[in-house]
């Protein structure tokens, strides 16, 4: 035999020997070729090599730096995999679930993130830049519409968003009223109908949507149309082709200006558009169009259109008007170009375009008023502050279970490494070095990755859609979102799973190389892994408190938006990780409880089998962790959702103050209010009063004060007992008394109070700026300053509908919220219009908040704004975002099902493969099929018990701790947890079932193979 | 200069998650001539693998001195032993599935070394091919070692172990799991394999009969070596026999005491004068 004794020595220098090796050959085979000897298909490929050598030469420092890792153990390729394949298959089973778990959750990410803006833009209609400038002398030609526009134009070009505004329309608005006869109510009303002057496309929309006549002849001097609802069409004399007068106020006394012929003009109406049945403007082709009311900033039941210079005429012809108006230019805003990933410079672009808008209305127009509204970056911000609670939402959930995956592999390739330590031991045996084993480890592991990122990320995306088409079944509504592949999503997912894969490997692979004891095998382990010995999973805990306490930090509370995600999670995690090893100490004891139990019920078998706890301590702790943290996330996806939809419910009730708010309701419209309390479904109402009355001298004093009637108060709106310490009952009878007794005897909030060292009983006197219109004619101005005294009489620790809750960060004002009786606005002198009038409407039960809400809306017609709970639910359960989000939660769930199932399945398989021979031993003795199952089961019985319960004990924990996180973004002070027994039970059983079922399975196989079979196989 | 030189030589394993030493061997002075047969035997524990683990290059010595050849074992480093591993000794162990990996077949066993010696193709299965045929295991070259009978499997076990032609044959108890008639096909095999390759072949076992096949028989007692003999005259092993006795009072006496003490089963026990006797249990029958 030819034997190469330098065999070994070659290994050693592996390394050295093959670094560049590639690139060395490249070279050498280049330069030392003579091309006179070659044949033409030789020169050919020469001369190729040659011409493509600068990218080859990129390639092979890679493909060398490969070989580097992979060569020294290419040799041993082939027999290795060929004896551990099945091993490796295991492993990649394990990966491949790895990366489609992290597959999935990428894609609900992404898709919540692109798809909920476009949802969120859906809701909203203020998707432009609206520039307004006020009293604009206007001109009646084109060429004033054409030369106003030319300024957003430019200022567009400006600031480099031509490609971002597509569209701008220009209009002129001048507010006039008009004078007509109401026959349902048979009276003479003055309804405001302001008049719009326009041309382009948004006068192409108007002309195309005329329900009623045409559109005004071009070269015509009065022709208009009339937009209007059709409750004002019946409410109202006006008529196609009828003549109609258009006034502008000229005194306080409106119907002075109908006998002041400067004030009006006369128009004919030629057409008629019932707003309520106009589709929405939709100039860029966009999923979603935008009513015209918005785009016209109309806020009235009706008004005036026609083209620019016919509209201009007519103002012209009121001379009073002094030809001005307001121009507004609404710059259509292309939400289709936003990347939801890039919100910030999206808010930057529209920043820098108000600016520019801005800068070209000075220069090019000398206006001075002119105001930049860019309601979208309000929007963006809105959607960020949404999706940054959403993103805190999937995280707590994610992270749990990539981590629970990770583990799991890990762990599963810790149980076969039994298996493959054998045959590595006896590679060692023949001689061969660490670094040659490594190398072939390294291979296996890269190959094992690839397939399983290209089969993880492959599977993740049906499992992902299968997961969102599901949640309509598990979730609370039947939504269901398609899944949106996107590049930067699955690059996203991919590079997420080959960080996973290289952790899994990396540990795996290192743990097979270790060094290698000849006989260690077989080794009770009668003890926890070896972290326990280092107090590992106390110090996690402890880690895990101590970043919960400094996120709790009162110094850092106004950050907690930054820090939820990055401080409060990894707490959560922490501590929920560290809880559940800490538990693991009591495992052995609980077995050892069990076993003395069973020995007292005479129940031989458990009393056998719970033994195997206790003697092989490492495996099962493992497996009870990976079991406990994922029956603690099914409790946590469970109670979260539910506690966080309650919270979410009382938070809109907080926010509103009752079911039903109108908010600026015509407080001496009795009969409007008798109405409403008339409707079935109206359980109670109550006028609610608020005003602010401020100091804005010094350091300025704010005082938001809510007059309530006493006595129908508790009826109709929404109070929580610890929303104060004396009952609701004691402070309405404190504010009754004070109607009585003195109107300016209030209850104000407890914390705001002892900052300024206020006490009950104590008085504080402020001076505001007070508004009283008689003071006009005595001294030129309604505004004066004038004091006022407060007596407090009770406190309360935060009241419904004062959004406000104290912050020391602003220290320029000082704001107190008191609560008062309703006969304190008689005391108070304050500019009516600022005042807020609402009615708080409390539903029957039963009853549908909403489509009473829709009834009462009708009743009350436009200027009051009626809200209710429902519409006031930051996550709305019937919106398809929320959808996305339970969805999510709802694969965490189906998640803990299949790797419950699978690491009992996997935990059996494996141990039952390891024990092939103490079975046979045992059914060689006698031990019937039964009493073997019956063995297997205890264990795993106890095993779920234990886990289940440590679980659900883990799971509340975690549960309280997440919802101090999510619940950051409403005012509520408080919430309560809201544990759904029953569903817990349910699923809980469910998944004891299906675990159960995972173990039984491999149990009842291995019990049906023969006794001589299995003996001489595990020899 | 004997080919296998061994003075002082000392091994202490740490045990576990504890901080006991357990000495092992306790100063083994030994010397074996080059294509010697030597067998080692003593009772379970007296330290005959550790020595067999520190001649294969499987374990470091704690101190003392070895040489193989030209090779000082005491002074390799993990590298060099891996070396020597794959160049100048091969191992048969007792438990077949120390000897080969039961996932793939016997050609490709005996082929892992060949492989590691940087052996092409063709050659492999050529030498793997003679191999087999010299140890009568040319029609089981495609099956797997579950499938061969127990001799089989040693078998193979041993062409694996000479595949790379080592100058050194460790065997530790090859015929422990083997019946007498295959056992002795199995020894009668490494005498021709020592006398005509020449290899220096060492043998632990406890079976006396196995040990007298060989030419020389070491005995081991608690990590030292209590005795030599040339297997021609065993008379001084005999007298120095040791036994160990553990606190449980189990004692477990060597092979050729039990066949010459013709006593079975239950046996009578007395102690007298420092003695003690075992005596056939005369009352019971049989029970076969």
């Amino acid at each position: 035999m030819k034997r190469d004794n330098n065999g070994l020595k070659k290994s050693r220098r592996y390394l050295v020997q093959n670094l560049f090796l590639t690139t060395r050959s490249f070279y050498s085979v280049l330069f030392n070729s003579k091309m006179e000897n070659m044949v033409f298909y030789q020169k050919l490929m020469f001369t190729l090599l040659w011409f493509f050598s600068p990218f080859i030469t990129i390639i092979l420092p890679l493909v060398d730096v490969i070989s580097i890792f992979f060569l020294p153990g290419l040799h041993l390729f082939k027999p290795l995999f060929k004896a551990g394949w099945k091993y490796a298959l295991i492993s990649s089973v394990g990966v491949t679930l790895a990366v489609s778990v992290i597959t999935q959750y990428v894609f609900f990410i992404y898709s919540y993130q692109f798809q909920a803006f476009d949802l969120y833009l859906a809701d909203e209609d203020r998707r432009y830049v609206q520039v307004e400038v006020d009293t604009v002398n206007i001109e009646a030609t084109y060429d004033h519409y054409n030369s106003f526009l030319r300024i957003a134009e430019l200022a567009v070009d400006f600031a480099n968003a031509t490609e971002r505004v597509p569209q701008i329309d220009l209009y002129f608005r001048r507010s006039t009223f008009t004078q007509t006869f109401d026959p349902l109510a048979n009276t003479s009303i003055l309804p405001n109908m302001p008049l719009y002057g326009t041309h382009g496309k948004l006068w192409t929309y108007i002309e195309q949507n005329i329900d009623l006549g045409t559109a005004p002849a071009p070269f015509s001097n009065d022709q208009v149309i009339v937009l209007m609802t059709h409750d004002f069409y019946n409410h109202s004399s006006i008529d196609l082709y009828s003549p109609l007068n258009l006034y502008i106020p000229v005194s306080l006394d409106i119907e002075d200006s109908l006998t002041d012929p400067g004030a009006q003009t006369s128009v004919n109406v030629t057409g008629i558009i019932f707003l309520d049945d106009l589709q929405k403007y939709n100039v860029l082709e966009y999923k979603y169009g935008i009513p015209l009311e918005t785009v016209l900033g109309l806020t009235d039941s009706a008004a005036v259109i026609s083209l620019w210079p016919i509209a201009g005429n007519r103002l012209h012809d009121i001379s009073k008007s002094v030809d001005s108006g307001d121009i507004t230019e609404d710059l259509f805003y292309d939400v289709t170009l936003i990347d939801a990933f890039k919100l910030n410079d999206e808010i930057n672009t529209l920043k820098i375009l108000g600016n520019k808008l801005k800068e070209a209305y000075l220069t090019y127009a000398d206006y001075l008023s002119v105001r930049i509204t860019s309601p979208l970056i309000d929007l963006i911000e809105q959607f960020r502050n949404e999706y940054n609670l959403y993103q805190t939402f999937m995280l707590a959930f994610l992270a749990p279970i990539i981590a629970l995956t990770v583990i799991l592999t890990i762990y599963a390739a810790n149980l076969v490494r039994k298996k493959r330590d054998r045959q590595l031991t006896i590679l060692a045996d023949r001689g061969t070095g660490r670094i040659e084993i490594g190398s072939y480890l390294a291979l296996e592991a890269f190959i094992v990755g690839s397939i399983s990122l290209i089969v993880g990320v492959a599977g993740g995306i049906p499992i992902a859609s299968l997961l969102t088409r599901s949640s309509g079944y598990l979730s609370f509504n039947n939504t269901s979102i398609p899944l949106q592949l996107q590049l930067s999503s699955v690059s996203v997912a991919v590079f997420g799973s080959i960080g996973a894969i290289i952790l899994i490997q990396l540990f795996n692979t290192i743990t097979l190389l270790r060094k290698r004891d000849i006989d260690d095998y077989g080794k009770v382990e009668k003890k926890l892994p070896t972290f326990y010995k280092y107090f590992v999973d106390i110090a996690i805990l402890v880690v895990g408190a101590v970043i919960w306490i400094i996120y709790k930090t009162p110094a850092l509370q106004s950050f907690r938006y930054q820090t939820a995600r990055y401080i409060g999670i990894p707490a959560i995690v922490l501590t929920i990780f560290g809880l559940i090893l800490v538990a693991q100490r009591i495992l052995p004891l609980f077995a050892k409880l069990l076993i003395r139990l069973s020995i007292k019920l005479r129940w031989d078998i458990p009393s056998l089998s719970l033994r195997e706890i206790f003697r092989y301590q490492k495996s099962y702790s493992r497996s009870s962790i990976i079991l406990c943290l994922s029956f603690s996330l099914v409790v946590a996806s469970i109670v979260v959702p539910y506690t966080y939809q309650d919270f979410n419910y009382e938070g809109a009730q907080y926010d509103l103050g009752s079911d039903i708010l109108l908010r600026n309701f015509p407080i001496e419209n009795t009969i409007l209010k008798e109405t409403i309390e008339n409707m079935t479904q109206i359980e109670a109402t109550s006028i609610v009063q608020f005003v602010n009355i401020r100091d804005p001298q010094g350091v300025s004093t704010i005082v938001s004060v809510l007059a309530i009637n006493p006595d129908t108060f508790k009826q109709a709106a929404y109070f929580r007992s610890d929303f104060s310490e004396s009952s609701l009952d004691k402070l309405l009878a404190d504010i009754a008394y004070a109607r009585q007794v003195n109107s300016t005897f209030v209850i104000g909030q407890v914390d705001e109070l002892s900052l300024f060292k206020y006490d009950v009983g104590s008085t504080m006197t402020m001076t505001y700026w007070a508004y009283n219109e008689s003071h006009r004619d005595e001294y030129g101005s309604p505004f004066f300053y004038t004091d006022v005294t407060f007596k407090f009489l009770d406190t309360f620790n935060v009241w419904p509908n004062f959004l406000r809750t104290l912050t020391l960060d602003n220290v320029r004002s000082t704001y107190f919220h008191f609560v008062g009786p309703d006969n304190i606005m008689d005391f108070l002198q304050y500019n009516y219009l600022n005042a807020i009038n609402y009615l708080y409407i409390k539903v029957k039960e039963g009853a549908d908040i909403s489509d009473t809400a829709d009834q009462i809306e009708s009743l009350v017609g436009g200027g009051v704004q009626v809200y209710n709970v429902e519409g006031e639910l930051f996550v709305k359960p019937d919106s398809p975002r929320s959808s996305i989000l339970y969805s999510a939660i709802n694969s965490t769930l189906l998640m803990s099902f299949a790797i419950n199932a699978i690491i009992l399945g996997l935990f059996a398989s494996i141990q039952l493969i390891d024990k092939n021979k103490e079975l046979a031993t045992m059914k060689a003795i006698g031990i019937s099929s039964g009493q073997l199952n019956k063995y297997f089961l205890s264990i795993y019985t106890t095993m779920l018990s234990f886990s289940s319960l440590l679980g659900l004990i883990v799971g509340f924990i975690g549960s309280i701790m997440l919802m101090s996180i999510l619940s950051i973004n409403r005012n509520v002070p408080t919430y309560h947890m809201n544990f759904p027994i029953g569903q817990i039970a349910i699923v809980l059983a469910i998944l004891l079932a299906a675990s159960l079922a995972g173990a039984t399975i491999p149990t009842i196989s291995i019990s049906k193979t023969e006794v001589g079979t299995e003996l001489r196989q595990s020899a | 200069m004997s080919y296998i030189e061994i003075r002082d030589l000392i091994k202490v394993y740490q045990a576990k998650e504890t901080y006991y030493k357990v000495p092992a061997l306790r100063g083994i002075e030994l010397e074996i001539e080059k294509g010697e047969f030597i067998s080692i035997i003593g009772p379970s524990g007296s330290g005959k693998t550790t020595l067999l683990l520190i001649l294969s290059g499987m374990a470091e010595p704690t101190a003392g001195f070895v040489r193989i050849g030209d090779i000082r074992l005491d002074q390799l480093n993990e590298e060099a032993r891996n070396i020597y591993r794959r160049t100048k000794v091969g191992t048969l162990w007792q438990l077949p599935n120390r000897n080969l990996i039961w996932e793939i077949n016997v050609q490709q066993n005996i082929e892992i070394p060949l492989r590691l010696s940087g052996l092409q193709r063709e050659e492999r299965i050529k030498r793997a091919n003679n191999l087999l045929e010299e140890v009568g295991l040319s029609h089981r070259a495609h099956h797997r070692p579950g499938q061969l009978s127990g001799g089989e499997v040693q078998r193979a076990g041993l062409a694996c172990a000479l595949a790379h032609e080592p100058e050194l044959l460790l065997a530790d108890e090859p015929t422990g799991e083997l019946d007498s008639k295959t056992s002795g096909e199995l020894l009668k095999f490494f005498r021709s394999l020592n006398e005509s390759h020449g290899i220096t072949a060492i043998m632990v076992t406890h079976d006396f009969d196995v040990a007298k096949s060989t030419d020389r028989l070491i005995q081991i007692v608690n990590g030292r070596i209590s005795g030599y003999a040339p297997t021609k005259d065993l008379r001084t092993i005999k007298d120095m026999h040791q036994v160990y006795l553990d606190r449980f009072g189990s004692v477990q006496l060597p092979r050729h005491i039990v066949d010459n003490l013709k006593v079975q089963r239950r046996v009578n026990i007395e102690h007298e004068g420092g003695k003690v006797i075992l005596s056939q249990e005369e009352d019971l029958l049989p029970c076969d």
